[in-house]
C-alpha cells in the first residue's frame, strides 16, 4: 500500500510573503493585443489576469525570501539560533551553483550547524517543501525548519510571449516549521509523472542542450521560433522558457481532481468540512474548474491572489494565504485548510491539517536597499576577485 | 439541453460579442482562442458532466460540433 504519513509533532507556526514593488498591468500592454482594451478585457476576466510584480534586475529570489523570513522572524520573537534547517524551494536561485539557501543562511544569521539546501520545484513546490520539513521533524531529525518558498526569473522573459509573460508574477515567502509535543494531524499526498516534463521547461542551458561558446549565433540556440499566434520561442537565452498550456491544463483537469477527492477520503473528510481550499494560483479557470470538480464552493477557492500579483509558482500557495487569510489567522477561529499544488514535472501535491492559530505576516513590499550594486559593477567585483586583488 | 439555450450558454462562456449560430465556422468567431477552448472545456465539465481534453475540442470544426461533443451522452 502506498504509505500515507500523518505527522501528529508538526506545527506549522507562520508564513509571510514578500513581492517586488515594481507592478505590470495587463493594459499597460495593451500594445501586444492591437491596442484593443476589449480583448485585454476579456482575458481579464476569463483567465483573471491582471496585475503582477517583477523582480527589477540584479534582485534574487534570496534577496525577496530574506524580506520575508526577517519579518516573520521578528513578528514571533523567534530565536533564529534555534532554526535548523534552511530549506528553498526555487527554480530561480541567485546562481547555477551554490544553492540559494546558503546564501540566506547567512544573510539571515542562522547557526553553522543549520542544514541548509535548495529544492528545485515550481507550482508543487510548497507542497513538498512542507512535505520534507515535515518529516524531518517528525523524525526528530531537525526541530525548526525554515521553509523559503519563491521565484524571481521574470526578467528573464520575453514580454512579447504572451502566453508566458501575462501569467507569472515573482515573489518570496517563508514558513516557519517547528515540533510540537502534540499536534493536530497533517496528512501529505503527492504524486509525479516525468512523462509529461516537456510541457514546461527550458530546454536550452543545463546538460542536455548547454550553452556553448561560440556556437549560440550559429546552432540556432538563440534563434526566436513563433507558433500560429505569434508568441516567440527559445531553445536558449532571453525567455526561453516553453510552456505546453493545453498539456499542463488537461493534466491538471485529469489529475487533480481524483488527486484532491482521494485525500479527503483517506482522511474521512467531505469539502464541507474544511474552511478553505488553497489551490496555486495557476489561472481563473483552473481554480474554479477544480473547485466544481471537487464539490469545494467558490467561497471556499480564492483565486483573486492571482488577479493581484500574478502565478507565483511555488510561492502563489503560501502567499494566498497571506493575501486572503490574514483576518482568519487568529487562535480563536478555526482554520481547517486543505493545500494543493500543481505543475511542472510534472507533478502535484497536498497537504491537509488544521491550521490553527497559524501566524500570518501579510503580504508585503520589498523594500530595496539603499545601494544596490549594478550589473557592471558586479562584474567587476568578480573580475577583480579573480585577479587575486581581494586575496590577502 | 436544446440548441437555443446552449447558444447562449456558450457566448456567454466564451465572452462573445456577436451571436452563434449552430452552422457557424469556430475559425470565423473573433473569439474562438485557447482561452475559449478552456472555457468550453470547463462547460462540458460543469453543465454536462463531461470530461474532455483540449485536443478533443479543438478538432471541433463549427459550433454545431462543440454542441455535440459537450452534450454527447
Amino acid at each position: 500500500m502506498t504509505p500515507f504519513p500523518e505527522f501528529v509533532h508538526v506545527r506549522l507556526k507562520a508564513v509571510s510573503a514578500v513581492v517586488p514593488r515594481d507592478e505590470v498591468r495587463l493594459e499597460d500592454e495593451a500594445a501586444y493585443y492591437g491596442n484593443d482594451l476589449r480583448r485585454v478585457e476579456r482575458i481579464k476576466k476569463m483567465a483573471g489576469l491582471d496585475r503582477r510584480r517583477i523582480a527589477p534586475e540584479g534582485v534574487t529570489v534570496s534577496d525577496l525570501c530574506v524580506q520575508a523570513a526577517e519579518r516573520l522572524l521578528t513578528e514571533t520573537a523567534t530565536d533564529r539560533a534555534g532554526i535548523d534547517a534552511v530549506v528553498c524551494v526555487t527554480q530561480s536561485g541567485d546562481y547555477p551553483m551554490p544553492a540559494s539557501a546558503f546564501v540566506q543562511q547567512e544573510r539571515l544569521g542562522l547557526a553553522t550547524d543549520c542544514a541548509a539546501f535548495d529544492v528545485n520545484l515550481g507550482c508543487s513546490g510548497y507542497i513538498y517543501g512542507l512535505w520534507l520539513a515535515a518529516c524531518m521533524i517528525e523524525a526528530r531529525a531537525r526541530q525548526r525548519v525554515l521553509l523559503l518558498v519563491g521565484e524571481a526569473y521574470l526578467g528573464s522573459i520575453n514580454p512579447a510571449n504572451r502566453i508566458i509573460a501575462p501569467v507569472f508574477g515573482d515573489a518570496g515567502t517563508a514558513s516557519l516549521l517547528e515540533y510540537a509535543d502534540e499536534a493536530a494531524p497533517l496528512s501529505f499526498s503527492l504524486g509525479s509523472d516525468g512523462s509529461g516534463h516537456e510541457a514546461l521547461i527550458r530546454p536550452g542551458g543545463g546538460g542536455r542542450i548547454p550553452h556553448l561558446p561560440g556556437a549560440p549565433e550559429e546552432d540556432g540556440y538563440l534563434a526566436l521560433v513563433r507558433d500560429a499566434g505569434g508568441n516567440p520561442w527559445s531553445v536558449g537565452g532571453y525567455g526561453n522558457t516553453w510552456m505546453d498550456s493545453a498539456a499542463v491544463f488537461d493534466f491538471t483537469m485529469s489529475v487533480v481532481p481524483e488527486h484532491i477527492r482521494g485525500h479527503l477520503a483517506r482522511r474521512g473528510l467531505a469539502p464541507a468540512d474544511l474552511d478553505f481550499l488553497i489551490l496555486h494560483q495557476a489561472n481563473k479557470q483552473i481554480v474554479q474548474n477544480l473547485a466544481a470538480a471537487t464539490g469545494f464552493t467558490p467561497e471556499q477557492t480564492p483565486w483573486e491572489t492571482l488577479t493581484r500579483y500574478g502565478n507565483q509558482a511555488g510561492a502563489s500557495i503560501p502567499s494566498a494565504i497571506c493575501d486572503r487569510l490574514k483576518g482568519r489567522c487568529d487562535a480563536r477561529q478555526r482554520l481547517h485548510l486543505m493545500l494543493c499544488g500543481f505543475g511542472i514535472g510534472l507533478s502535484w501535491g497536498s497537504c491537509l491539517g488544521d491550521f490553527t492559530g497559524l501566524h500570518c505576516c501579510g503580504v508585503h513590499d520589498f523594500i530595496p536597499p539603499a545601494a544596490t550594486p549594478s550589473r557592471s559593477e558586479r562584474i567587476a567585483y568578480w573580475h577583480s576577485k579573480f585577479a587575486g586583488e581581494h586575496d590577502g | 439541453m436544446d440548441e437555443q439555450t446552449f447558444l447562449v450558454l456558450l457566448r456567454d462562456t466564451m465572452q462573445c460579442e456577436g451571436h452563434l449560430k449552430m452552422d457557424m465556422a469556430l475559425a470565423d468567431v473573433p473569439e474562438w482562442d485557447s482561452l475559449a477552448a478552456m472555457a468550453a472545456l470547463a462547460l462540458a465539465e460543469r453543465s454536462f458532466g463531461r470530461h474532455l481534453k483540449l485536443a478533443q475540442i479543438k478538432k471541433a470544426a463549427t459550433v454545431g460540433d462543440l454542441y455535440a461533443l459537450l452534450t454527447a451522452h
